[in-house]
């Protein structure tokens, strides 16, 4: 009965394990993506906020028409500046010079470079610049042509002039700037009208405080990742070991019914043949009598009441075979002792054939017996609620496996042929449990066949290693299916099975 | 047959209803000896020295192997006729004459009782 199962548990694991890869890998670069969007988005708000506050302040600049500041030898004045009254003198005699506004938050913005090192930058550009360092680079430039086109904001990470900015990215944002009322004065000039397109403000933020912002989010975010997958696979090979375990004891239990079905079918052969000859025989010594002219009308009648009895003892024991032979679909309540009786007297047979006594002892009642009929139930200490005939398979497995080691010894010798197997069963309780322990003298299991019995393959293994197979098999009825136990020990001479079910109702 | 001197068999098997029923069928062609087991057969073999002995296998005191092996030391020619129920070899002999299956056939057990008897005879007489 060689069964093998497809696949194994790294197969199966992998199965789940690799779509929750996948599941974690695309969660990872989706919450990656978005810090990083949102990293953006913090530094373009910030950018925003310098604007309109850049915007405010030039706003009024311009409506009191530029600030009067004294001439220093730091402090000259703007030649780019073409209005009139650029420079005046107090009546106290102090000289005196006007700043626009884009001068104002060019100075102003210098200082704030100077005082931090990671300042945020501003620029005024315009494609009709009056002073050259206001001059559009090329990211400006492509700016200035989108406003042109109606655009109300162009940003991107970049460096900053073509380089990094103190080893730092910058975000610059860039908004347009129309032409009010108070820019006419120094502008007018140009031709400009309010609401024309004049320029823009252009606000450099550093990246590099929002990155490490980002970065610490980001690690925060693969640590959460890494555990879920983690925990995940560490589930997922959990349960399908689990599932896999299921279906091995499921298996198990497939290949023990299986075999239990084959230990019937020999006790069935073995209780079929001695009634077989004798009705043969009875037949024929009918027509030999009748040969030989001594057939009288007694003989013929005990003849055949013989045959009759004999069928009848045949058709209980296919009746009981039936009965084994069923799964038992629900625990009720079962006198173990009489169903023990039972199946020995089924496999009273083999018992006689191979010279085998039998000694049955109930403990609870001190009551020994060598004859099968008298095993008497007793029914306050011995019924349990347990799988009848699944109960009755596993002795007949214990019991045939015992009668195979004794016959197996005599075969090779290792026993004087005319010693008599034993066979005894002794009947226990123990606190709410039952205890059965069958003995036998077929010379002990040798340690080989013994590790095999707790080999969860070894029905898959050597079928002609029948030793063991019958103890696996009720093992495995007992402990999947009863939740009972099956102790297998060497003692002198001989094999003791110790059984334990429980609970007595 | 014409046999001034009828043969003898031997004839062991431990189920009575067997024992009886076999023994009938011998009794017709021969002198018949029957015993229960092997140990009780070995006790009768050694008494009567019949012609041929006719024996199961399992058996209990003393199994049919075993009786065998004792009854071919003490007289190697003896024609033995095995019955048995299985063909296993364990239940079988190499020292076996003719091995017959059960259930037992009456014609077959006959017809090889006699053939036994005239293939030691025709032996004894060369």
């Amino acid at each position: 009965m060689r069964i093998t199962m497809t696949g194994n548990i790294t197969q199966n694991a992998a199965l789940f394990v690799l779509p929750w890869t996948a599941i974690i890998m695309a969660a990872t670069f989706y919450t990656h993506y978005h810090i990083y969007e949102h990293t953006i988005e913090k530094a373009r708000i910030e950018a925003r906020t310098l604007f309109e506050v850049n915007l405010v302040y030039r706003r009024w600049f311009a409506a009191h028409g530029g600030v009067y500041v004294p001439v220093t030898d730091d402090f000259k004045p703007n030649p780019y500046l073409t209005v009139p009254k650029r420079d005046v003198e107090t009546t106290c005699g102090d000289n005196l010079t006007l700043v626009n506004p884009a001068w104002m938050t060019r100075i102003v913005f210098k200082m704030l470079e100077e005082q931090s090192p990671i300042a945020p930058r501003n620029r005024i550009t315009s494609q009709r610049y009056l002073n050259p360092i206001n001059k559009p680079d090329e990211w400006e430039e492509k700016a200035l042509l989108a406003f042109e086109k109606g655009q109300k904001e162009a940003s991107e990470i970049t460096n900053i002039y073509g380089k990094p900015y103190n080893g730092s990215l910058y975000l610059r944002l860039m908004k347009p700037v129309y032409v009010e009322q108070g820019c006419l004065k120094c502008h007018g000039y140009q031709g400009y009208r309010v609401g024309d397109l004049r320029g823009g403000i252009g606000i450099a933020v550093p990246m590099k405080p929002y990155l490490q912002i980002k970065n610490k989010e980001l690690g925060g975010a693969y640590a959460v990742m890494i555990l879920m997958w983690v925990v995940g696979t560490i589930a997922i090979i959990f349960f399908t070991r689990n599932i896999r375990r299921q279906q091995e004891e499921k298996l198990d239990l497939q290949q023990a019914r299986h075999r239990a079905m084959k230990e019937m079918l020999v006790a069935i052969m073995h209780n079929w043949r001695q009634p077989l000859n004798r009705i043969g025989l009875s037949v024929q010594s009918i027509e030999d009598a009748h040969a030989y002219g001594d057939l009288d009308d007694r003989k013929l009648k005990e003849t055949v009441s013989f045959a009759m009895q004999e069928l009848q003892l045949m058709s209980r024991g296919i009746d009981i075979f039936r009965d084994m032979l069923n799964t038992t679909e629900k625990e009720k309540s079962v006198e173990i002792k009489k169903a023990l009786g039972e199946v020995v007297s089924f496999l009273q047979p083999q018992l006689k054939e191979n010279n085998i006594a039998y000694r049955f002892t109930c403990h609870v009642h001190h009551k020994t017996t060598e004859d099968v009929s008298q095993i008497t139930p007793c029914k306050e200490m011995t019924v349990i609620t347990t799988y009848e005939n699944e109960f009755k398979q596993v002795i007949l497995a214990v019991l045939n496996n015992s009668i195979e080691a004794i016959r197996e010894m005599r075969n090779k010798g290792l026993v004087d042929g005319n010693e008599r197997g034993v066979l005894s069963v002794d009947f226990y309780k123990k606190a709410d449990k039952i205890v059965i322990q069958i003995t036998d003298n077929g010379g002990g299991i040798p340690d080989s066949v013994m590790d095999r019995i707790y080999d969860p393959y070894f029905t898959t293994k050597e079928e002609s290693l029948y030793q063991g197979l019958g103890l696996y098999v009720a093992k495995t009825l007992l402990e999947n299916l009863m939740n009972g136990s099956l102790k297998v020990k060497n003692i002198e001479g001989g094999t003791r099975v110790t059984i334990e079910l429980g609970s007595i109702t | 047959m014409t046999d001034i001197k009828p043969i003898s068999v031997l004839y062991v098997e431990d189920d009575a209803i067997t024992r009886l029923a076999v023994g009938g069928f011998i009794k017709r062609i021969a002198v018949v000896y029957l015993a229960a087991d092997g140990q009780e057969g070995l006790e009768l073999f050694k008494q009567y020295k019949p012609d041929i002995v006719v024996t199961d296998m399992a058996m209990p005191v003393m199994g049919g192997i075993e009786m065998i092996n004792r009854i071919v030391e003490l007289s190697p020619d003896v024609p033995i006729i095995v019955t048995t129920a299985y063909n296993d070899a364990e239940y079988r002999s190499d020292k076996a004459w003719a091995t017959l299956n059960k259930p037992i056939v009456r014609e077959e057990l006959i017809e090889a009782i006699k053939e036994c008897s005239e293939r030691r005879c025709g032996g004894q007489d060369k």
